[in-house]
């Protein structure tokens, strides 16, 4: 029995078969995919993103503006209040601290107080130089004088002593 | 054309398309979900540090309106009006708070307002709002207690007074109605407005 070797029908290989298969296949996939993500993750992303939007334009109601801009003032008033109260001297202080330094001997006159440079200004007089000289003893040992400048010292031939006095005191007695 | 010729442009043709959907279709989409992703968090973030700010703010104020803050906001606010009528007033208090402390008021002057960040005062970076100040210089006739007891009167004011220059004088008009112990002073105070 003769074999017809050349009629014999050549048969695909599967391999390319399954190939063609698979590749269709991930073209299916690969379209599902897109349709799922262009027709049901986006619309949803979009609703999402809208939802939010509004959301936060309706956050901010006239209510809670009204309430912010009150923190604001409150703020702004209270900050300066403090720092206005906190840099207004107390010269009454200093008139109170004075009447204990003062020489009871000692009548001063044209007195005069400027808060912003502490300075104080007076003009003395007095029956006798030592009392002068008392007085400039207790100005020495006052904390709360940071200087002090004498100047127009005129004793006559009485002993009767007039003079101007120029202090400067520290801050704190102006608290 | 053979049949192997035909199978492989199909399937070159395949390639073609499954390269074409995943680069021309599916990734921008994805792509373009992704920036609606970030753009969801980016919302829902504003969303909370929103939220958490009103909640402080909501909390905060609860605290001002607890501590009595519309009398407060009352009594120091006089301080920070820009009024028309801010001159009348305050020519009013002075008036008004010197007589109450035995003082003789024989006359009331002032300057124009200044803004304090345009001046030199130490304090003027500290200030939030925008404060000007006006200086009064009051002429008073009274005697030495009194003007202690006005002093201390300003410094108690919720109007904030601040005293530039105080001058003690002897009385410059001499009359028999006059106690011998009244002088005369200069007083030069700061008041505050906006």
């Amino acid at each position: 029995m003769a074999i017809d070797i050349g009629s014999a029908k050549k048969e695909r290989p599967k391999s390319k078969n399954n190939l063609m298969m698979i590749l269709i296949f991930v073209l299916i996939i690969f379209f599902v995919a897109y349709f799922i993500l262009a027709f049901v993750f986006m619309p949803q992303k979009e609703a999402e993103v809208k939802r939010l939007t509004t959301e936060v334009a309706t956050l901010n109601t006239a209510a809670v503006r009204a309430n912010i801009s009150e923190l604001n003032i409150a703020k702004i008033f209270i900050n300066d209040f403090r720092v206005l109260l906190d840099n207004s001297p107390k010269t009454s202080n200093f008139l109170d601290t004075f009447q204990r330094w003062s020489h009871p001997q000692i009548t001063y006159s044209n007195i005069r107080i400027e808060s912003a440079p502490r300075k104080v200004s007076m003009s003395g007089e007095t029956s006798t130089n030592r009392n002068l000289m008392e007085q400039i003893a207790i100005l020495n040992n006052e904390d709360s004088i940071e200087s002090y400048e004498l100047s127009s010292i005129v004793i006559d031939e009485v002993g009767k002593t007039s003079f101007n006095i120029v202090l400067i005191i520290r801050s704190s007695l102006l608290r | 054309m053979e049949q192997k010729q035909i199978n492989l442009l199909i399937l070159g043709v395949i390639v073609v398309l499954i390269f074409g959907v995943f680069n021309y279709l599916i990734s921008p989409k994805y792509q373009e979900i992704t920036l609606k992703n970030n753009e969801i968090e980016m919302l829902e973030k504003q969303i909370k540090s929103i939220n958490d700010y009103y909640l402080f703010a909501e909390d905060n104020f609860k605290k001002l309106k607890d501590a009595g803050w519309d009398n407060k906001r009352k009594i120091i606010e006089s301080n920070f009006t820009s009024s028309p009528f801010f001159f009348p007033k305050v020519h009013y208090f002075l008036r008004t708070i010197s007589s109450e402390n035995g003082m003789i008021v024989s006359n009331i002057t002032n300057s124009n307002p200044i803004e304090i960040s345009k001046t030199q005062d130490e304090y003027r970076d500290k200030l939030e709002g925008p404060v000007k100040k006006t200086t009064f210089n009051l002429s008073l006739t009274g005697n030495y207690s009194s003007l202690r007891s006005l002093l201390s009167s300003l410094e108690r004011q919720a109007r904030v007074v601040t005293v530039r220059s105080v001058s003690i004088l002897p009385l410059s008009k001499q009359s028999e109605d006059m106690p011998s112990d009244f002088f005369d002073f200069n007083l030069s105070v700061d008041l505050y407005s906006y």
